[in-house]
Formats: C-alpha cells, structure tokens, sequence
C-alpha cells in the first residue's frame, strides 16, 4: 500500500473497519478507533460489543441475517457506546466480501442527523397513537349511534375496546345480584366476580380503574382470582367501571396475554369508551321503557289491551300448528264498584293491583294474565284442556275472595269469569273473536249470580 | 381425524408452509426468529431431508405469510402463533414430530407443546429465552430500557427494514410485479407488525410454563449469543424436566446460518 493510501485509509473522514464473518474486527483505522474511544478500534473485539444494548439487539436480529441473505446492509441507524459510557449514533455500511465471507464496514458520524430524525419520529410516533386513539373513538360513537339496543351497544364497545387495546378477553359486565356477561368472552365464571377480592367488585367499589400490569400484581392483589387468571394465561388486565345514574353499574374488562403497560392514554381511551357507552345507553333504556309502557298497564304493570291481543294471536298460531286447545278467560270483579264508590280511586286502584297479583299468582307457567281495562282482566292459556281450566277458573275465585289488604272485610270482591275455549278439530278461530265469546260466557255468569264462571266452546261456524 | 385439505390450504398459505423430505417419515419442523423467515433454516433443513419429512412455515406477520391474517389481539401474545403451529399440525394430520424453534419460536413450540403434548416427541431450542429482560436475580441479558431503544432502532432504521423485507417480495420471480404503492404499503404494514412482534417477543415472561414442558427437549445455545446469553440456556435446562444443554462454541445468536454443520450434528445426536 502507498503511503498516500495508507492515510487515506487511517484517517478517512469515515469509520473503516475490516471483520470476520461472524463480526470479529481484524483492522480498524484511526477515526474509528477515536470515535468509538478504543486503542486501535478494538481489533479482536466482536463489533456488536461496541453498539449501545438496543441496536445491537436491532443488528442481531435483523441486519444479521440480512447481511446473510443480501450481502449487505446499508444506512442502518446504530449506536456506539464508548468505554466512558458516552453514546454516539452512527450510520453503518456494510458489505460481504469474497470467498471467507469476511465484512467490510464503513461507519458515519450520525450525531446532528439522528438526534433530528429521532424528533422527528417521536413527533410523528405520537400524531400518529392520537390520531390512532381519535379513530377509535370515532368508530365507536358511529356504532353506538346505530346501536338501537343494550345488546348491539355492548358489542360496539367491545370492538372499540379490542381495537384500543388488542386484548385477549373484552368483555362488557352489568352489575345486578351479581354480575351479568352482556358482551364479549370473559376468562371466569362470571357469577363469582362479584364477591370480594376479584378485579371487577373493586373497581365497582371504589369506582375507578382496576391496572395490574404483570401476573406477580395480580396475585399480589387479587390472591383469590389469580389462579383462575393464571389457567387463562391472563397475565395482565385493566377494569373500567361504568357510572350509571350515580352508582357503578357495570364494567369494562380487559385481559391480557403478556405483561402490559397499560399507560394513561390507554386508560383514557377505554374511559371514555365507556362514557360514550353509557350515555347512549341511557337513550336506549329511555326507549325501551316507552316501548313498554306503550304496550303495558301503568296501574298493574300487565299487558295491556292491545299487546294481549298479539299475544293471543301469536298463542293461537302456535297452537293450530301443534294441535293444541287454547282458553281465554275473561274476568270481572263482583263488588268493585262499590268499592269505588264508598272508599274513593285510591281504594279502588289498590284492589286493581292486588287481583293482578293474586292472578299472576294463581295460574299456571307461561298463561298470560293481562288488562284490559277497568275491572276486567283476562288470562290466555295454551294447550289446556277443559277440566284443567275448570281448575284454573276455580283456583281463581278462591284467591280472588280472599280478604284484601287496607279493604274493610264486608267490602270483598269476587269474580264473573267467562272461558272461551277452542278445539283445534273445530277449525280457525280469530283471536278477536275468542275475547268476545269470553266476554259474553262473563255477562252469562255474571246474570246468573255473582262468581260464577260459564264455558263455551268455539267452532268456526 | 382425516386430513383437512381445505384448512391446509388455507393455512399453508396463511403460513407460506414449505413441506419437503420423504413424504411418509417422521416430520421435523422449523420455527424462526423475530425479524426474519423460514429462509434462516435453508443451510440446516435441507441436511434433514433424507430421512425426514422436512416442514418450514413462517409465522404470521413475518416472511411471506399472509400480512392480512395478523390480528393485533391474536397475536398480542406467543399463545397466538402457538395456537397457529397447533392449527397447522393438526390440519396436516402431523403427530409427534420434532420440533426446532428458533429464539421467540423456541417459546412457541414449548407452549404449543403444553397444549398438545401428542403432537410433538421431541423439542429443540436454539438461542431460546423464556425472558430477556433481567428481573432481580434473574440474568435475560437486557436491561428494560434496551426494549425501548430497541423500538426505536426499528423506527429508525424504517427505511432500511423495510426495503430489506420487500426485498425479498419485489425479487421472487414467482410473484406478479410489485406496484411501488403496493410495496409502500407493505413497507408500513411490516414496520407496524415488526414493532408489535418486538413488544410481544422482547416483553414476554414465560419461565412459569417452562416446568409443564412434558416432551424431551434440547437446548442449545451459543457461547457468544448476545440476545440468549449461555445462562439464560442454563435457566431453561433447570427448569424444562427433561432437558438437556448444548453449548456451541461459535454461532452468534445465529448458529443456523453460522455453524449448520454442528449445529445439524448436535440435532441428530439427540433424535439418535
């Protein structure tokens, strides 16, 4: 070698380094040597040795077998770290030479460039996570404002809560006796939750997120959940309660698979999911309420006229496919007028709500006690047959001429019940015309005497 | 249970699973790394195609598995691709075969083989680590900042790693030409996956499942591993019932590409 090249070579304004295939240096010349602080470049040293813990995990990992694959790596961003502990970032060439496969590398004094690139990537890291986190929260206020029920509201914040998060287990709980899963997959027996001692009962009580970042935090502080979590491979989890009408309702669980950070924004995103949440939930339940009332006795809370019509036609149709009979009885208090009369509305409105109870309580599962108006209720049966609705109609006076709470003993009520009943080998019946008979066999009973009950059967002539 | 064919096809493509050797021998199977492909193995695997059915895939995200089946929530924990190896097994009627992970898929193959421990007879960790970060008297070799600093070596090195990643896609001859906007996405989709997949390898603590791996295993590490360090492979031989520990001399964290020959020698000594 010249002398000319020579010092080119020793004091290039470059880092120039020779090495075996697996990184060991063989030669290094001067500006490398100053650079990375060490007598002669560190020749003998394996290259990695001198880059910061983070980009030699980088170089290990990536450009390693990219070197391996393409020959070479070019502009990789590293770090050296000097003996003194000082850290300069540098840009690296590096090239696969000949038969031994030795490399060859060039190195670049990065200071200025990186230090601005590295802001730069901070900055747009971080516009980017917002506008991520905006982009949650957008969806899912799109899909709560579609949402028409508490079910279709609970799976919009599952998905906006595993978009936020990328766990393992969402799930959306309400806290009634205990707590009820609405959406989503829980790791647990979700009846248990709401003892003490689990994640879900501590962020009801103290209404604040519940963070466990690691498993050795979960057992620390939830010991009598943790195995359970354990055996989910749940290793990490965040809880949001739900505030509804001042009290915690409910909550939002997350569970992970691995140790999480789970850092402010995080918590932020899912709280405000859940604000979002409720507040539409609250619109939903404000609906589903007037639906209610719309088809519901307000005194009573029975249906009412028009829903028990529906219900007896959808009975009906159920019970022309199946064959079956089906009753309708049709009741009028003997004595409320009276009542009425000497004891005032109040009176009156209180014997309306206590007949719907003992009603409710006299027939059998599934027969439909409903309203109709005034003092005048009735019950739909389906697949009954004649003597069991005699029972029924019996069963009915008794409890209906029981003393009444709060009603002077002398003013007592009992029951004109007329039964409509319907053969499914007699043919088509509307269901319109099924209350009626009912109503006539009642004005039959109630002319004969005061609780008596009168039975017709209906054919479709 | 037959064989699926619909679901090995779907899921070869969805693991760019590559199936050689003899067809009708037992099967050895290849998991690779963070940050690379099935391509790590091409100076060992070829060696075991005589008499082995010889199966390579990539793990979703990485190599030229299908980018599209990344789901953030699967595979924000190794228990997703091990549930994938199990898929894959399964789908292609393979029991009882060894397996060879390499370092993240070392964790894979031990977790998958706790699941179904009939799917494998024998484990192989290369450069393994049930955790790299140092926790109290527990050595992994990184510090928790170096995770970080690691992160950021991605960022800055977007560019970079990114065109080496579509390197690989733009040169196979059996690939329809890239558009450039195609790769530019790609670009972005690999750099967003590569920083979760750095998360997820990097932040994983699995020393608490090492004592449930049931299958006979071999662990090897190399001398001069600066990601597994030799004591990290010491830890696994401790607590793996029944281990057994190799130390190469050289090898790097890549003993794969670095020493085949021992490598691949080390291997048959413990199948013999």
């Amino acid at each position: 070698m010249t002398a000319d090249w020579e010092s080119l070579f020793r004091s290039a304004p470059c880092g120039l380094l020779a090495a075996t295939e697996t990184g060991r240096i063989t030669a290094a010349n001067d500006t490398y040597a100053q650079w990375s602080g060490r007598e002669q470049g560190g020749v003998g040293d394996y290259l990695v040795d001198h880059l910061t813990p983070g980009t030699r995990l980088f170089f290990e990992s990536r450009l390693m077998p990219t070197l391996r694959e393409q020959g070479e790596v070019r502009e990789a961003a590293l770090e050296l770290r000097r003996p003194d502990g000082s850290v300069l970032p540098i840009f690296v060439n590096i090239a696969v030479r000949g038969a031994g496969s030795a490399l060859s590398v060039a190195v670049f004094d990065a200071s200025s460039r990186q230090g601005f690139e590295r802001a730069l990537l901070v900055a747009r890291r971080n516009a980017e996570d917002s506008a991520e986190r905006l982009g949650v929260l957008q969806r899912a206020s799109f899909d709560f404002a579609s949402s028409s029920s508490r079910d279709e509201l609970s799976s919009a914040a599952i998905t906006a809560a595993r978009r936020a998060t990328d766990a393992s287990w969402v799930s959306v709980l309400a806290l009634d006796e205990s707590f009820q899963l609405w959406a989503g997959e829980h790791p647990l027996d979700t009846d248990t939750l709401h003892l003490p001692g689990s994640p879900e009962a501590e962020a009801i009580e103290t209404a604040a997120p519940v963070i466990c970042r690691t498993p050795a935090e979960i057992s620390e502080r939830f010991p009598r959940a943790a195995e359970a979590l354990a055996d989910a491979n749940v290793e990490s989890l965040c809880v949001i309660p739900g505030l509804y009408e001042g009290r915690a309702g409910g909550v939002l669980f997350c569970g992970f698979s691995r140790p999480r950070t789970i850092d402010d924004a995080m918590v932020d995103t899912l709280s405000a999911i859940v604000v979002q949440a409720l507040l539409v939930y609250q619109g939903v339940v404000l609906r589903e309420e007037l639906m209610r009332l719309a088809l519901h006795d307000s005194l009573t809370g029975l249906p009412n006229r028009a829903q028990s019509l529906e219900r007896l036609e959808q009975m009906m149709a159920a019970a022309d496919r199946h064959e079956r009979d089906v009753a309708v009885l049709f009741l009028d208090l003997d004595g409320f007028k009276a009542i009425n009369d000497s004891l005032g509305h109040a009176a009156g409105d209180d014997v309306l709500r206590q007949t719907a109870e003992r009603l409710r309580g006299a027939v059998r599962n599934g027969d439909v006690v409903a309203r109709l108006g005034g003092d005048e209720f009735i019950v739909l049966c389906d697949d009954i047959g004649e003597s069991d609705v005699h029972g029924l109609a019996a069963r009915i006076q008794r409890s209906v001429r029981e003393p009444l709470a709060g009603i002077p003993p002398e003013l007592s009520v009992s029951a004109s019940i007329g039964i409509s009943m319907r053969h499914p080998s007699l043919g088509a019946v509307p269901a319109e015309r099924m209350l009626d008979e009912a109503d006539a066999a009642m004005y039959e009973s109630k002319r004969s005497g005061k609780a008596r009950t009168t039975l017709v059967v209906v054919d479709a002539t | 249970m037959g064989p699926d064919t619909a679901g090995i096809a779907d899921l070869a493509r969805r693991n760019h699973v590559t199936d050689t050797g003899r067809h009708e021998a037992p099967a050895i199977v290849f998991g690779h790394g963070f940050g690379t492909s099935q391509r790590m193995w091409r100076f060992v695997a070829p060696r075991f195609e005589e008499d082995f059915r010889v199966v390579l895939f990539d793990l979703v995200g990485s190599g030229d598995s299908d980018v599209a089946a990344y789901d953030r929530a699967r595979y924000d924990s190794l228990h997703g691709y091990a549930a994938d190896l199990v898929e894959l097994l399964d789908a292609m009627n393979l029991d009882n075969v060894v397996f060879v992970g390499h370092s993240v898929s070392g964790m894979i193959g031990a977790l998958a083989s706790i699941r179904r421990p009939d799917l494998f007879s024998r484990l192989v960790l290369v450069g393994a680590s049930p955790r790299y970060v140092n926790e109290g008297d527990y050595v992994g070799g990184l510090e928790p900042g170096d995770v970080d600093s690691l992160l950021d070596a991605i960022d800055s090195n977007f560019l970079a790693w990114a065109d080496a990643a579509a390197h690989t896609l733009i040169h196979d001859p059996e690939r329809p030409a890239l558009t450039s906007e195609l790769a530019e996405s790609f670009k972005a989709t690999d750099t967003a996956i590569a920083r979760h997949f750095a998360r997820v390898t990097y932040l994983s603590d699995h020393r608490a499942i090492l004592p449930r791996v049931s299958v006979p295993t071999l662990i090897v590490q190399s001398d001069d591993d600066a990601v597994a360090p030799v004591v990290v492979g010491e830890f696994l031989a401790k607590h793996i019932p029944e281990s057994e520990l190799v130390v190469l001399r050289e090898g790097g964290h890549y003993a794969h590409l670095v020493n085949p020959e021992e490598l691949t020698g080390r291997i048959r000594e413990f199948l013999a």
